[in-house]
């Protein structure tokens, strides 16, 4: 498992791809979670003093950690995604699995390792991304004058871990893609379109549908986004981030994140396991 | 030290008497498409093995056996003494199957260096390889700016990593030079001191110079399995050539006996002689028939055939080549 572990971990640290997914990360974080808003609070009717104040309140370093973690649930779950697909797709692309199985160790080390060192790209992006947010708060706490208040530490490293365990998910489904679809352009496809589309559309129609509601619960979308509210992200409807909401509890949420991943990392091993690689 | 000695001078020792490959009976099945049917081989240590056959005989699908990379659907596969896929196995083979395929976007040391570390050798290691295939120089360029010769080169420096005990090549001079490809056959035999070799090639006279066995597939399964000498001898070892003056004379002579009836003319007016199937002791009676019916003999010979003429025979097929 070492040499697996040694081996991934240089073709991924050599590859363009987690780079490209990390600070296109970081660019929508600071763009959609501090930029947008602050544009919105910088234009906003200065009568509307509490609207205005509580928009402000989620710009600043107090609040930076779960402002940046409340844009997990919709894009940086499918940001990960893409970047599961090419963990474990491009290897078809290029051609390159029979050498990669060829080596010595053994097909699911291989895959194991490629999503183990893929969740350590995760843990990279996700606290440069959270590193970028607090440095854009400190900004707007600065031109607005307000006095730099830092949350708890233990509260920053629980935002990140959500924002972790959250990430992990989606990129082992994007690996499980990757190897069901033998490729990069079909997997991408259809782990966008489900993810952004139909996930979205069924858990809108659970909203007037009650007998669509338990299909929530096994969604992705919506149990990242209720483990981002039981960290007291306010939900969408509260001023908070897209796709945030309180559908399950935390400890459901984070169950069904569990399974996603030990679900995606099982299929991914299983199918590189059985299939012929020709 | 020279580059081949180089190559040659890291395996351990290997064992004389197991067989490096054993299959018995061992079939494979593409939806509809049998690739290999009941191959039956053994493949001992330390010689070099040539894998011949049309395109689609399953020469590659063997190999990927072999590999671990394609599972056989019957029969018993051993490699090194243990079945194809084992991680313990794996690091003692070294493989190029088919097209060498690379990360492109990485140079080719990168890219050994991700198959060294997966070995869990070191970075000396990749050194060593690039010197072998000569592709030092190279080495920190991208593999997208690769020619085909330089890519494959670097899928043989791929499978040397390690000092594998079995190699196995699959058109390893695909692309080459005729330098590379010079360099490459003396590499190969190189090898074949201190490893095992299957070879497959679509070029016959390279198997033909390299190999010390050959074995013959055609429709997935085995036709022949010989030593290079043994298959030249098989096939073709009863046609004489005769050039003689005159030749209408020395026609005349063989049609009249029944054991020389099948005599058949060849070659154009500028070199006319008879071609007939002869056994080595019927010679000295067909040259004193002709010489008693006043003949001028000018050449009787033994008709040496090429391993593609065995080749042709035993598939009958005109088209060697990579297949499946």
């Amino acid at each position: 498992m070492r040499n697996a572990l040694a081996s991934e971990a240089l073709l991924l640290r050599r590859r363009l791809a987690p780079f490209v997914v990390g600070c296109t990360w970081i660019v929508l974080v600071v763009g959609f979670g501090f930029g947008v808003p602050y544009i919105v609070y910088a234009t906003l009717d200065p009568a509307k003093t509490a609207d205005r104040a509580a928009l402000l309140e989620m710009l600043l370093p107090s609040a930076a950690h779960t402002t940046a973690v409340g844009s997990y649930p919709m894009f940086g779950g499918a940001i990960m995604l893409i970047l599961g697909v090419l963990v474990t797709g491009a290897e078809y692309r290029w051609g390159t699995w029979p050498a990669r199985l060829s080596q010595g160790p053994g097909r699911a080390q291989v895959v194991i390792a490629k999503v183990l060192v893929g969740a350590a790209a995760v843990v990279v992006i996700a606290a440069a991304a959270l590193a970028a947010s607090m440095v854009t708060s400190v900004v707007i706490a600065s031109v607005e004058g307000r006095p730099l208040t830092w949350p708890a530490v233990s509260a920053v490293a629980a935002s990140l871990g959500v924002a972790v365990f959250i990430s992990v998910a989606w990129l082992s489904l994007g690996a499980a893609l990757g190897v069901i679809f033998r490729g990069v352009g079909t997997a991408l496809a259809v782990g966008l379109v489900w993810t952004l589309g139909l996930e979205n559309a069924l858990s809108g129609l659970a909203g007037v549908v009650p007998a669509l509601e338990p299909v929530r619960v096994i969604l992705l979308g919506p149990t990242s986004g209720s483990l981002v509210a039981a960290l007291g992200v306010p939900s969408l409807s509260e001023g908070g981030a897209v796709g945030v909401a309180a559908y399950v509890s935390g400890p459901v949420a984070c169950a069904v994140l569990l399974a996603y991943t030990a679900a995606g990392i099982a299929v991914a091993t299983v199918l590189i396991r059985r299939r012929d690689i020709t | 030290m020279t580059l081949h000695q180089e190559v040659a001078s890291g395996p351990d020792s290997i064992g004389a008497t197991p067989p490096v490959v054993e299959l018995q009976s061992v079939t494979k099945t593409f939806g509809t498409v049998r690739a290999v049917r009941g191959v039956t081989l053994r493949i001992d240590p330390g010689q070099v093995y040539g894998l011949l056959g049309p395109n689609g005989a399953g020469k590659t699908t063997l190999m990927r056996i072999l590999v671990g990379l394609v599972r056989s659907d019957a029969g018993t596969v051993q490699v090194l003494g243990r079945p194809p896929g084992d991680p313990r196995t794996l690091r003692s083979i070294g493989a190029l199957i088919e097209s060498p395929a690379f990360v492109p976007h990485l140079s080719g040391r990168v890219n050994l260096q991700v198959l060294a570390r997966a070995r869990g050798l070191p970075d000396a290691e990749v050194v060593r390889v690039l010197r072998a295939v000569d592709l030092d120089g190279a080495a920190d360029r991208r593999v997208t700016g690769y020619s085909l010769g330089m890519r494959q080169r670097l899928g043989v420096a791929g499978a040397l990593l390690g000092d594998p005990s079995l190699l196995i090549l699959d058109e390893p001079t695909n692309g080459l030079d005729p330098e590379g490809t010079a360099s490459m056959r003396s590499l190969i035999r190189d090898l074949a001191g201190s490893a095992t070799v299957l070879l497959s090639s679509h070029l016959l006279g390279e198997i033909q110079h390299v190999c010390d066995r050959v074995v013959v597939l055609d429709k997935g399964a085995v036709v022949a399995e010989d030593s290079v000498s043994a298959l030249l001898s098989r096939s073709g070892s009863r046609s004489v050539i005769v050039r003689a003056r005159p030749m209408d004379l020395a026609e005349k002579v063989l049609k009249s006996n029944d054991a020389w009836s099948k005599a058949v003319r060849a070659g154009d007016a500028g070199d006319p002689h008879v071609r007939l199937e002869l056994d080595g002791d019927g010679v000295p009676g067909l040259v004193r028939a002709l010489v008693e019916a006043g003949v001028e003999i000018h050449e009787v010979r033994r008709e040496r055939r090429s391993l593609e003429d065995v080749f042709f025979a035993l598939t009958g097929d005109h088209s060697a080549g990579s297949g499946t």
